[in-house]
């Protein structure tokens, strides 16, 4: 109730719920496209949260708080098996890739949160 | 005939004493008895049809022939002459409006004078073209005021008025015959250069209408090209879309079950480095499959066959795979 009395509350949970999603999602599509496997071995050690443009990550902070339960493996996968399959392939295959993607998540929810 | 003219004179002289009244009027009444008795005589040689009569009546009808070519060719002189005057009457009118105008006289003598000049040229029998531009002109010099080019307008009249013959008809000029050949040439040249441009369009046209429908079926097919990938792409994205949702599952127990995510096991083996990472072609469809550095099992994202590999101890690196 409180949120339907304040629009600028409402417009802020909207960005939270459907662009902030959205807006993670196409910039992993676009750093997973066209990568080969060392380019993306390469990312992943860097640091998917390193990676992000200091714009990007400060839209993402600013943010806070809010629900990050859509943010999951998954969520990272499918979104990169859209631009690139054999990278998302590379990934189901791999353990130590899917332990440390599964960790970053954490890390990167940690500074969301 | 003699006979009896003999008695009416013998009868005359015996008759009345001479000088006298009463002789005088029996002359004359004898005289007119005499005419008369002639005309019926020359009538009688008329008729009898004598060859000194057909000789004089010959003669005569030439002269009377003669006669009357002249008197056309008179009429023709006095006809002449008369349109002469006209036209010299009519130039004179034209003068007298010039002085008029110039020196600014009222419109309503300008526009008598325009009369009487319109009634002079209808008298000259002009065409009806050349009557027309006449009655413009004059219109145009009866509506303004005089002024200097008021004077042109009536010079350029004046100029009109010598130029024109007198004519009773439309005006029909004949061009010699060498000209009107050679415009009847022109024109028919340029007919068959009309006829050529429409037969260059029409050709013209019928390629850009081809051209069009190449176009058009071009369109077409490739649109049916990439409609036919896109939804390639789409069902190969929702294939593995539909693999990654069932993985994450599997990852979740920490197992990739290959019935469990829709996806079939190869016998053929994949050989590698321990340690190796990089990318194959795949045996069945060619596509790039990845291997990546801890993996056991490789899947192609096309054809979604999963293949195993077999590490081989030795030193770590990145390397190119050859399957």
């Amino acid at each position: 109730m409180k949120l339907m009395s304040n629009p600028k509350g409402l417009i802020g949970a909207l960005a939270k719920e459907f662009v902030a999603p959205d807006f993670l999602a196409g910039y992993l599509q676009e750093e997973a496209k066209g990568k080969t496997v060392p380019q993306f071995y390469k990312y992943i050690e860097e640091g998917i949260w390193n990676n992000l443009p200091p714009g990007q990550k400060q839209f993402l902070i600013n943010q806070k708080p809010w629900n990050l339960e859509w943010f999951t493996f998954d969520f990272i996968l499918k979104a990169i098996a859209k631009s690139n399959p054999t990278i998302a392939c590379l990934i189901m295959t791999s353990p130590q890739l899917q332990k440390e993607i599964q960790s970053q998540i954490e890390d990167i929810k940690h500074q969301l949160s | 005939m003699n006979d009896l003219r003999d008695i009416i004179n013998h009868g005359l002289k015996g008759s009345k004493p001479p000088g006298s009244q009463e002789q005088i009027d029996e002359v004359q009444k004898t005289a007119g008895h005499i005419k008369v008795i002639d005309e019926t005589v020359s009538t009688a040689d008329k008729l009898a049809g004598g060859p000194a009569y057909r000789e004089q009546l010959q003669k005569s009808r030439e002269e009377l022939a003669a006669l009357t070519e002249e008197n056309k060719k008179l009429l023709e002189q006095v006809h002449r002459a008369d349109i002469a005057t006209i036209k010299s009457e009519l130039g004179g009118k034209i003068d007298q409006l010039t002085e008029t105008v110039n020196r600014g006289a009222p419109r309503e003598k300008i526009s008598d004078q325009i009369d009487e000049i319109k009634k002079t040229a209808t008298t000259l029998g002009l065409g009806s073209t050349k009557m027309s531009e006449l009655n413009e002109m004059m219109s145009f010099i009866e509506k303004l005021r005089p002024t200097k080019d008021l004077a042109d307008q009536i010079k350029e009249a004046k100029d009109l008025i010598k130029n024109i013959e007198p004519q009773k008809g439309e005006e029909a000029p004949e061009l010699p015959a060498s000209i009107a050949l050679q415009m009847k040439k022109m024109d028919h040249d340029l007919q068959i250069t009309l006829a050529r441009m429409e037969d260059e369009r029409q050709e013209r046209q019928h390629k850009f209408e081809l051209t069009m429908l190449e176009f058009k079926d071009n369109r077409e097919f490739k649109k049916a090209e990439i409609e036919a990938k896109i939804a390639v792409e789409r069902e190969r994205n929702e294939l593995l879309g539909s693999i990654i949702s069932r993985f994450g599952a599997a990852a979740a127990k920490g197992s990739i079950d290959a019935g469990a995510i829709g996806a079939k096991v190869s016998g053929q083996v994949i050989e590698a480095g321990e340690g190796d990472f990089g990318e194959a072609a795949c045996p069945s469809c060619g596509n790039i499959i990845a291997i990546a550095k801890d993996a056991a099992k490789t899947i192609c994202p096309s054809c979604k066959t999963i293949y195993p590999i077999h590490r081989i101890p030795k030193e770590p690196g990145t390397v190119e795979i050859d399957v």
